[in-house]
């Protein structure tokens, strides 16, 4: 480890706890409005703290003239993970709603991650405050993301006529240029902090109380499945409500840059982008399926309710928001599986949504048609493309290897929470929801369940496998490489 | 210019002769055992299959032209096709009032090694059951290549046909004609399974299990549900040791008999795939064998060793025989248990699976993705066995790695319209495809009687899938397979 550019991450982290005090400023005037005396003092003390040593590092630390690395930047965006989870933690820990430190870390690990498991199995009696903290942290996670990809993970952002495979692999330093990065980023906070408030007015209107409006605008937005109450968004009772969040949950899980791309191209543009297609096409395609299957298999009784149910849910777990109206847990074998195979393939890449991608799925499902056609043409030259795109035999096989590290993370997470001891589906699925960031799963995690009763180990592995997979999984795990910190030895 | 049919169907009667010729045993010991209406079905079929396959075989003009590789596919499918077919026809002749597709399912099963069972297999004539293991046994090598050792002239396309037969990433030419290869790998083949006959009839296990055990373990098909047959004979720890000795050798790879074969015994203890494999071996079963100690399942440490090391093997052979209840295990040995199945055994081996081979360059090439992440410019190749591996090699290892996880999803959502709990839908699917038979849920017995007649012909195509390993059978599914003069797909 030659040179770190230690001042400049010190400033990011700096710039982080002015944020996360910013964004614990609602949290606390809540408190005030609500009168929980606890939560005052703690979210006044944590905000005064955080801005206090933002100011002092800001303003000890000049900027550096060196370019930070990337690989720097992994480090560095992890570290920024880690201690967003812990500072979150801190209210929770403080007010008393969680029973030891593990909880209340984990909990915040699951907002800032935007996956939303709780382990409050009743979370209509935690205090008003606290649940607005919750849906802050999710909401702070997803602009974080949206500022991790532009910075960090190039890959998927392509839209600008850049080819995706020198960015894939390409950059070696992180882009600073204003006019390349920063405007784009804005714009996508912008159309972020748009759809936020949207939600939140569409909410209101629908006829939600103006708390419930704003905890689940930041909650869904930023696809984490926070709710106000235990049934989620099941508790509103109202067609309206559900059909607001299914449209913003597919938007919040949509690649972003569709929205330049709108911008400058016009609506045309959905059309042509091969991801936002295949997005559409799983949606309308699995919720049919699932649709068709509840009503052959007889437990719904309303066609209406059946038909918003499905909907929901296919667009609540491939978006990765983990929000629910009904515990899918009981529905049919067949609409189960749909939904464990939506849980493993994610949202769109660019987007707030976690999980493997959907891009990389499609990249996956072109491989394999090659790998076809060449056992039958050995000879035939085979090119992928994206968008039109060729894509470059080193980015295929990047895309493969993320693959390969997402399975195996998968089993290797679930070896050790299976010593929990609980049947095989909690595990596997508790392991999925995790590293997809979907926050639900099936048996003992589906809906109505929770991460309760996990043991403490197993809840340190799974905020790992949240980060992780919330980084795209070789950003944490590169860490764990020794060459990862032995840099100038290649 | 389409497929050569004359060829494909000189192959096809010719392998069904074999066939005919294998029937020959269970007929044996239908009349030994007095079973009348399994003796008139075995005979029946031995007339139908000998006449016409001797038939066909001398009426039929050699071909001139070579076989292409997905003529290949294509024969190896066709025959398998037939080979199950007609193996099914037994059971279904036999008058026990089977159903046609329970009977497909039996000889599927048989004949892919993966050893489930829809028809009791208490209940079943003895001789019935002995053609399941015959079957077992014969697929376990490939019977396309029995055919090639007896005819090498046959053998035009030989190679390509035994390269879709045969597991494993790619066949390594250990002779100048694969004839030999052949021969010499039927030839070992035949010497482990005396040998354990021989061992297993020393622990007086009397000669009709004898048979059945030795043939279901060297094929790694696991065909006898150890519990259900304890009345018949004892299992001592003597045989535990015999049969999983020989279930691992059935599952490592055949390499290791050519190099005895051939006299270099330095390169035996030095192949790379079986060292790893025995590694993985010794380190689940040690882990398994921990995990059962702390949770209490056996009473005694010498039990939960015994019973981790015994399981570790059937499922790491996918020959998955079972000598307890898996499904009271910890959930840590069920997960371990699954991903051995996964895994499987070694390339050029009976045994099924992703093979240890693919899951080295699985792991290194996760490896390798995070040093390229540090590296960005860096090149680095695979390297096994100290040799790089082409890019080539490794990319259809990983289209390989990625067909066998995608085709296991959707198989499983398909499956999930049989509407049994998840956890038995997704085990039905990892045990037929990667021919262990046994899995977890509803199935720790191997037995697939809970499906419906629908299911169990899914799941012997997954069978199929998983002993042709996924090519023979996807690439019917390509468009561009069906008009194979047009490139364009």
């Amino acid at each position: 480890m030659s040179y770190y550019q230690k001042n400049d991450a010190l400033r990011i982290i700096g710039s982080l706890l002015l944020a996360l005090a910013l964004a614990m400023i609602p949290s606390f005037l809540a408190s005030l409005m609500f009168h929980e005396s606890q939560e005052i003092t703690t979210f006044a003390v944590i905000i005064l703290c955080c801005v206090v040593s933002a100011f002092l590092i800001l303003f000890f630390k000049p900027p550096s003239p060196v370019l930070t690395k990337t690989r720097d930047g992994f480090l560095i965006v992890t570290i920024c993970w880690l201690i967003a989870a812990f500072i979150g933690s801190l209210p929770y820990l403080f007010s008393g709603c969680f029973d030891n430190y593990v909880d209340a870390f984990f909990e915040s690990c699951s907002g800032f991650t935007t996956t939303g498991a709780s382990t409050i199995p009743e979370a209509g009696e935690l205090p008003r405050s606290i649940l607005l903290w919750r849906a802050s942290s999710v909401w702070v996670g997803g602009a974080g993301i949206i500022m991790f990809t532009a910075f960090l993970l190039p890959f998927s952002q392509f839209a600008g006529g850049q080819s995706m495979s020198r960015n894939e692999t390409g950059t070696r330093s992180i882009n600073r240029d204003p006019m390349k990065i920063r405007g784009p980023v804005r714009y996508l906070l912008k159309v972020y902090l748009f759809l936020t408030i949207a939600l939140m007015v569409v909410l209101l209107l629908a006829g939600t109380s103006k708390f419930d409006a704003v905890v689940h605008g930041m909650s869904i937005v930023g696809t984490g499945g926070f709710s106000t109450h235990k049934d989620g968004i099941a508790w509103f009772d109202s067609p309206a409500v559900r059909w607001a969040v299914i449209v913003f949950m597919i938007m919040a899980g949509a690649n972003f840059n569709i929205y330049s791309d709108i911008r400058h191209k016009g609506i045309g543009s959905i059309a042509t982008n091969t991801e936002i297609r295949f997005y559409a096409v799983i949606i309308a395609v699995c919720s049919l399926l699932i649709f068709l299957n509840l009503m052959v298999s007889g437990g719904y009784e309303s066609t209406g309710k059946a038909a918003t149910d499905s909907v929901f849910q296919v667009t609540s777990i491939v978006s990765t928001t983990g929000q629910h109206t009904v515990n899918f847990d009981v529905w049919p074998t067949f609409s189960r599986m749909l939904l464990f195979m939506l849980m493993l393939t994610g949202a769109c890449s660019s987007s707030i949504g976690g999980g493997p991608k959907l891009l990389r799925i499609l990249i996956c499902l072109k491989l394999i048609r090659r790998g076809v056609g060449i056992k039958l043409h050995p000879n035939r030259v085979y090119p992928i493309t994206i968008n039109r795109t060729e894509l470059s035999q080193e980015t295929a096989t990047n895309v493969a290897n993320f693959m390969f590290l997402y399975i195996f993370t998968i089993f290797a997470g679930s070896l050790l929470i299976s010593l929990n001891g609980f049947d095989l589906m909690t595990t596997f699925t508790s392991v999925v929801s995790c590293i997809n960031n979907n926050g639900v799963g099936f048996s003992q995690v589906s809906p109505g369940g929770g991460f309760g009763e996990f043991s403490m180990f197993s809840k340190v592995v799974m905020s790992v496998l949240m980060i992780a997979g919330r980084l795209e999984l070789f950003t944490v795990f590169m860490l764990f490489s020794p060459h990862y910190w032995n840099p100038d030895k290649a | 210019m389409g497929f050569n049919h004359r060829l494909i169907f000189k192959t096809v009667s010719t392998i069904l002769l074999f066939e005919g010729i294998a029937m020959i045993i269970p007929f044996i010991f239908a009349c030994y055992y007095r079973e009348y209406s399994p003796a008139t079905s075995f005979f029946c079929m031995i007339v139908i299959c000998v006449t016409f396959g001797e038939t066909m075989r001398r009426v039929i003009p050699k071909g001139s032209r070579k076989l292409k590789s997905r003529e290949g596919y294509y024969v190896v499918l066709v025959s398998w096709f037939f080979v199950i077919l007609l193996g099914s026809m037994p059971y279904y002749l036999s008058d026990q009032g089977y159903s046609l597709v329970d009977c497909w399912f039996e000889s599927c099963a048989g004949w892919t090694t993966t050893g489930s069972f829809v028809l009791d297999p208490d209940a079943m004539p003895r001789s019935l059951f002995a053609w399941k293991a015959i079957t077992g046994w014969l697929g376990g090598m490939g019977i396309i290549v029995l055919t090639i050792s007896v005819f090498p002239r046959l053998g035009i396309g030989g190679q390509k046909m035994a390269a879709a037969e045969v597991p494993g990433p790619e066949l390594d030419k250990l002779t100048a004609r694969f004839g030999d290869t052949a021969k010499i790998c039927y030839r070992t083949y035949v010497v482990l399974t005396v040998m354990e006959f021989v061992l297993l009839l020393c622990s007086g296990m009397g000669p009709y299990y004898s048979f059945i055990n030795t043939l279901s373990t060297i094929s790694t098909s696991g065909i006898v549900t150890i519990t259900s047959a304890q009345e018949a004979f004892v299992l001592t720890t003597y045989v535990k040791v015999v049969l999983s000795v020989f279930s691992m050798a059935g599952a490592i790879s055949f390499m290791i008999y050519f190099y005895i074969n051939i006299k270099k015994f330095d390169l035996v203890f030095k192949h790379y795939e079986v060292r790893i494999y025995v590694l993985i071996i010794i380190i689940s079963a040690s882990l398994i064998a921990t995990s059962l100690a702390m949770s209490g399942t056996y009473s005694s440490i010498e039990e939960s060793i015994g019973m981790a090391s015994l399981e570790t093997i059937a499922y790491a052979t996918t020959t998955g025989f079972v000598a307890t209840d898996i499904g009271v295990w910890p959930t840590f040995a069920k997960v371990m248990l699954i991903i051995l199945l996964f895994i499987g055994g070694c390339g050029f081996s009976t045994s099924g699976g992703i093979k240890v081979i693919r899951a080295v360059v699985f792991f290194k090439l996760i490896l390798r993705g995070l040093y390229k992440r540090i590296h960005p410019r860096s090149i680095k190749p695979i390297m096994t066995a100290g040799k790089p591996i082409s890019a080539t090699n490794a990319s259809s290892m990983t289209v390989f790695l990625l067909l066998y996880f995608a085709v296991f999803l959707l198989s499983s959502i398909l499956l999930g319209l049989e509407n049994l709990d998840m956890e038995t839908t997704l085990s039905a699917v990892l045990a037929t495809m990667s021919t262990g038979g046994t899995g977890v849920g509803l199935l720790t017995n191997s037995d697939f009687s809970i499906f419906s007649p629908l299911g169990k012909i899914f799941l012997t195509v997954l069978m199929l899938i998983g002993r042709l390993e996924l090519y023979a059978v996807i690439i019917m599914f390509s468009r561009s397979y069906w008009n194979m003069d047009r490139t364009s797909s």
